[in-house]
């Protein structure tokens, strides 16, 4: 509409005015007798309003002299025949390239109730089209079709609209090297502006503006859809334990569909496995669904998280979500050092007892210096107590400490569990009871600075003085936090926790740290609120602190049935949640979860020795095993930006899950194995957040000096890419004196002062 | 093996006869001074701490056994001596009163207070005679992690009575009863028990001059140790049939032979069942 109203007053289009230059003909006679003549005539103009004194105002004579010196400019003006000088395109002498976004993307039904690829084929691909017909006019077209790559274009039939990515960079690099040494006046790009690549256009557009090439774009389709629901983000860890129960947070953004209910589902590779309803808020405000889960398949699983399409909806490809998950069913090691016979050590080991992927050792002080070990994996593991070098703590995945008093370690060993977790990222749980936190003398040493509660470092090892009997509730933290729901539901959750039967604690109430969050507060008879759960990141790892030393009443008590599963399932979330996360010695991860067929697929691996120092001369190996049981041995190597990272690559060969087994060895002595999964498969990532995005297509088209095109205005595209400056050009003038705007102008501006005369009855 | 078990026994000897003079010192009075009389305490609603105490159970006997006191015998200073010896042996913190006796209760099987007890005993079992209530409460407790070792019952006709009961409690067909053997953890938890003593009462051992440890002659000749596991396999109910070993501590202060003869291997397993009451 701009355009149009522009070319009608001004006669060409916007471009020809950014680009020419402008002139005058002041060298003929006739333009100076007539400038002549005008400069003449304005002193008398001037004089005339001046004499009528006694019939107007000082401020009327003033305007209207003014008014009638501006339309003797004007005339001025136009008799020095002011002349823009272009330079375009000459025809049939450049090329120009057209981009036609042949993506999946470009199926969506937004263009006039028509798929973008309908309109991109009517507009550009059809050799009658109304745009193609005026770029061929002017141009040899090159038109090049795009997805993850760019190819020439036979035919409108080759456009397929099914690609799985869109690249903008690549697409514009792509067409650039094709076109090298051809005289190029510009590249049209038609596309939604959707890139699914993860590289940056900057690169893109560094080439294309060394190159002068401007790119003119087209955004086809509608920057908000009028009903879609999208899985926007789901969040899920990339190893989880084998019948891990998961509670994963997914977002999902809608419009058109405010106030709706429905249901997220999680399947696991087919089989739905948990669900959730969620109902939308106002429009353009995502909803979080909390799904439970549970990951009851070992191996790599694909996990689908999906919200039913709607019967009216545009893009139902956008309702799900994939996720590679590899659930690992190994027994994890946790070591359980208590200090004092007691029940609480009898149930949580019986909680966690039935537990196939946790392997709980118990190292049970009964007297001094006596020690009962409870589930070593050998006759020689724990033999000497409380482990007395790093590698021997190191070799479990989270630490458990009861009442235990700080003075039983030494200055090295309280270094070494603090190490545990900073260093070697391991989970350390510290109990409540007399012998811990503060009474148990733990103030100012170094797991004191991993503890997430505050101890003064002052504080002296001491009898505990007050009994707290505790109900414990959940923070608002700890009622979405996965190692506190006791029942099936959240709401369910927090009324059982309501009725579990109160607890004790004996240890002083200490504050949480900075950084630290509480997940339980427990309030005693007087109405005393404490923090009973708390946990934080240090270093690596994590600290949790429980301040109870009487969970088993959540078994044994009266009210609590025997089929109750309250204290089993606390514990288990808790000792699972201690070690998830937890790496190895060897951690092997894809750089990217999925990668196309036939790709290049990375594979990195952090390697560290027993001790969890990096090692940067290990001996890698990734084996990878690809959907059809063939094997290749890929050697990764360090990568020198980081101690202890080594990467490798291969290129995949047919779609499904890759497995990569990492072995790290030194010398003769093998360091450790770790193993990934990645995926070759086509991606969705097409159909998410499928409006039309316009930032990238106007920034490309800026920084390139090219112009950025609603569909609507696409046909004027010709004109502009011939006085784009590019190519073979030849220079033409334009002349301006004749524009209807100046035309406009001059009666307007005699009308003014005629008008004003006629107000002010000077006429 | 026997040398070891040598070293462990004299170990828990000096350990005993150390621990006696503290303990007088600390309770005001020899453990042999002790005696009935005590008034029943039954389990509150809240117990005072959560440290580690014994819950007697309290029930209706429905026959009689010669020298037997139902419920009540070896009460109630069976459990307070051990739990004195488990407090100067282990790192176990015992409950205690405010003058700093150990904590013991009394419970019904009826009462929601059983619960709170997750370590019971019983004696002279062969008398008992569970109602279906209590049988019923008895099974909840047991299955929920409770642990119960019943004692000082002799001979065939108690053994009868007691298994009739704790049948009902616990079905053979899903919970067999069954001989622990020695080499079980329960006999190596704190000291080496290499064999179930058999401990007679200090009348019985006082009247025969220490001759016998059979009380019912050869009807008890052999001392067991039995236990009920649950499906994974941990003892819920250890059972001492033909021996009497909450005398050896209930009487340890009364006569020096008795003590000698006795208590060394009543408190080892003793200890022995606690810890492992405690850990498994």
């Amino acid at each position: 509409m701009f355009d149009t109203i522009f070319e009608a007053l001004f006669t060409y289009r916007p471009v020809v005015f950014q680009q020419g230059e402008l002139r005058f003909d002041l060298g003929s006679t006739g333009s100076l007798v007539a400038v002549g003549l005008v400069a003449a005539v304005m002193p008398v103009a001037a004089v005339n309003y001046r004499c009528v004194r006694e019939k107007g105002r000082v401020r009327d004579r003033i305007v209207l002299t003014a008014l009638r010196m501006a339309v003797l400019a004007l005339v001025l003006v136009c008799l020095v025949r002011p002349t823009l000088v272009v330079r375009a395109a000459v025809p049939q002498q450049n090329v120009v390239a057209v981009l036609l976004d042949d993506s999946r993307s470009m199926q969506i039904p937004d263009v006039g109730g028509q798929p973008r690829g309908a309109w991109v084929r009517q507009q550009f691909a059809a050799p009658d089209s109304p745009v193609i017909r005026a770029l061929s006019e002017r141009f040899l077209v090159r038109v090049f079709r795009f997805s993850s790559s760019a190819e020439r274009l036979d035919g409108s039939g080759d456009l397929t609209f099914d690609g799985s990515q869109t690249r903008l960079g690549a697409a514009l690099d792509g067409a650039r090297e094709e076109l090298a040494g051809l005289p190029v006046s510009g590249v049209v790009l038609v596309s939604d502006g959707a890139d699914t690549s993860e590289a940056s256009l900057t690169d893109a557009l560094l080439g294309m503006k060394a190159e002068r090439l401007p790119v003119f774009t087209v955004g086809v389709g509608s920057a908000r859809l009028p009903r879609d629901i999208q899985v926007d983000r789901v969040s899920t860890p990339r190893a989880v334990l084998k019948d891990a129960s998961l509670l994963v947070d997914v977002v999902i953004t809608q419009t058109g569909y405010s106030g709706r209910t429905v249901t997220v589902d999680v399947e696991d590779e087919g089989r739905i496995v948990g669900s959730q309803q969620v109902t939308f808020p106002s429009d353009g405000s995502p909803a979080t669904a909390r799904v439970r889960a549970v990951a009851s398949e070992a191996g790599p699983r694909l996990f689908r998280f999906r919200v039913a399409p709607q019967a009216d909806e545009l893009v139902p490809q956008n309702n799900a979500r994939e996720l590679l998950v590899h659930v690992r069913d190994v027994r994890e090691p946790i070591l359980y050092f208590e200090g004092e016979p007691r029940f609480e050590m009898k149930f949580l080991r019986r909680a966690v007892d039935e537990d196939e992927n946790l392997r709980l050792v118990v190292l049970q002080r009964t007297a001094d210096n006596k020690y009962m070990r409870l589930n070593p994996e050998s006759p020689e593991e724990l033999e000497g107590g409380f482990p007395k070098t790093r590698e021997e703590l190191f070799a479990y995945r989270g630490l458990m400490l009861g009442s235990i008093e700080a003075a039983a370690f030494s200055g090295d060993q309280l270094q070494m569990i603090a190490d545990f977790v900073d260093r070697r990222g391991g989970g350390l749980l510290m109990l409540g009871g007399a012998r811990a936190f503060g009474e148990g003398g733990y103030g100012g040493t170094p797991v004191a600075d991993a503890l997430p509660l505050a101890i003064d470092p002052k504080t002296r090892a001491s009898e505990p003085v007050d009994l707290a009997r505790l109900q414990v509730f959940p923070t608002r933290a700890g009622q979405a936090h996965a190692s506190t729901q006791v029942a099936d539901s959240e709401s369910a959750s927090l009324a059982r926790w309501r009725d579990l039967p109160q607890v004790t604690g004996v240890n002083a109430p200490l504050p949480a740290k900075p950084g630290a969050t509480v997940l339980l507060t427990g309030t005693d008879e007087r109405g005393r609120s404490q923090n009973v759960l708390v946990w934080q990141p240090y270093g690596r790892g994590k600290t949790v602190a429980l301040s109870l030393q009487d969970t088993w009443q959540w078994q044994m008590h009266a009210s609590i049935p025997l089929e109750d599963q309250t204290h089993e399932n606390f514990w288990r979330q808790m000792t699972r949640w201690l070690v998830d996360g937890v790496p190895g010695v060897v951690e092997a991860r894809p750089v990217t979860e999925r990668v196309e067929p036939g790709e290049a697929a990375t594979v990195e691996a952090a390697v560290v020795d027993g001790t969890f120092v990096e090692l940067n001369d290990a001996s890698v190996v990734a084996r990878v095993t690809r959907p059809n049981g063939g094997t290749i041995d890929l050697p990764l190597q360090w990568t020198g930006e980081r101690d202890g990272q080594y990467r490798g690559t291969f290129v995949t060969g047919e779609a499904g899950t890759y497995e990569v087994t990492v072995d790290a060895s030194r010398g003769a002595t093998i360091v450790g194995s770790g193993v990934t999964y990645l995926r070759a498969g086509p991606s969705d990532a097409e159909y998410f957040d499928p409006t039309m995005h316009e930032a990238p297509l106007r920034r490309t088209a800026e920084e390139t000096g090219g112009r950025f095109y609603t569909p609507e205005a696409a046909l004027g595209m010709a004109e502009d890419v011939r006085y784009a400056g590019r190519g073979v050009t030849s220079v033409e003038e334009r002349e301006l004196w004749n524009m209807p705007i100046v035309l406009i102008a001059l009666m307007g501006l005699v009308c003014a002062e005629w008008g004003y005369r006629r107000v002010v009855g000077m006429s | 093996m026997p040398g070891c078990r040598r070293r462990t026994s004299v170990a828990l000897l000096v350990a005993l006869m150390a621990s006696a003079g503290l303990a007088y010192a600390q309770f005001g009075r020899g453990l042999a001074e002790l005696g009935f009389g005590e008034p029943v305490r039954f389990a509150p609603a809240q117990m005072p701490d959560a440290n580690f105490t014994i819950c007697r159970i309290m029930y209706t006997s429905v026959r009689r056994e010669p020298n037997g006191g139902g419920w009540r015998t070896d009460f109630p200073y069976g459990e307070i001596n051990l739990l004195i010896r488990l407090s100067e042996l282990t790192k176990t913190p015992v409950s205690l009163n405010p003058s700093q006796r150990p904590n013991q209760w009394v419970v019904r099987l009826t009462d929601e207070e059983l619960f709170n007890c997750p370590y019971t005993v019983a004696s002279d079992v062969g008398t008992m005679g569970l109602s279906d209530a209590e049988a019923e409460r008895l099974r909840l407790y047991l299955l929920k992690g409770g642990f119960l070792w019943v004692d000082d019952f002799w001979g065939t006709a108690a053994w009868v009575q007691w298994s009739r009961e704790i049948s009902r409690v616990l079905p053979p067909s899903e919970y067999p009863i069954e001989d622990v053997p020695l080499d079980d953890p329960l006999f190596s938890t704190q000291f080496l028990v290499t064999k179930v003593p058999q401990i007679t009462n200090i009348q019985f051992w006082r009247g025969v001059r220490g001759t016998t440890t059979s009380e019912r002659g050869p009807d008890s000749r052999e001392a067991h140790l039995r236990g009920i596991r649950d499906t994974r396999g941990r003892l819920m109910v250890v059972m001492t049939h033909n021996t009497d070993v909450a005398d050896s501590w209930e009487r340890e202060g009364e006569d020096p032979a008795f003590f000698y003869q006795f208590s060394p291997d009543g408190y080892a397993l003793g200890i022995n069942v606690l810890l492992y009451a405690m850990t498994h």
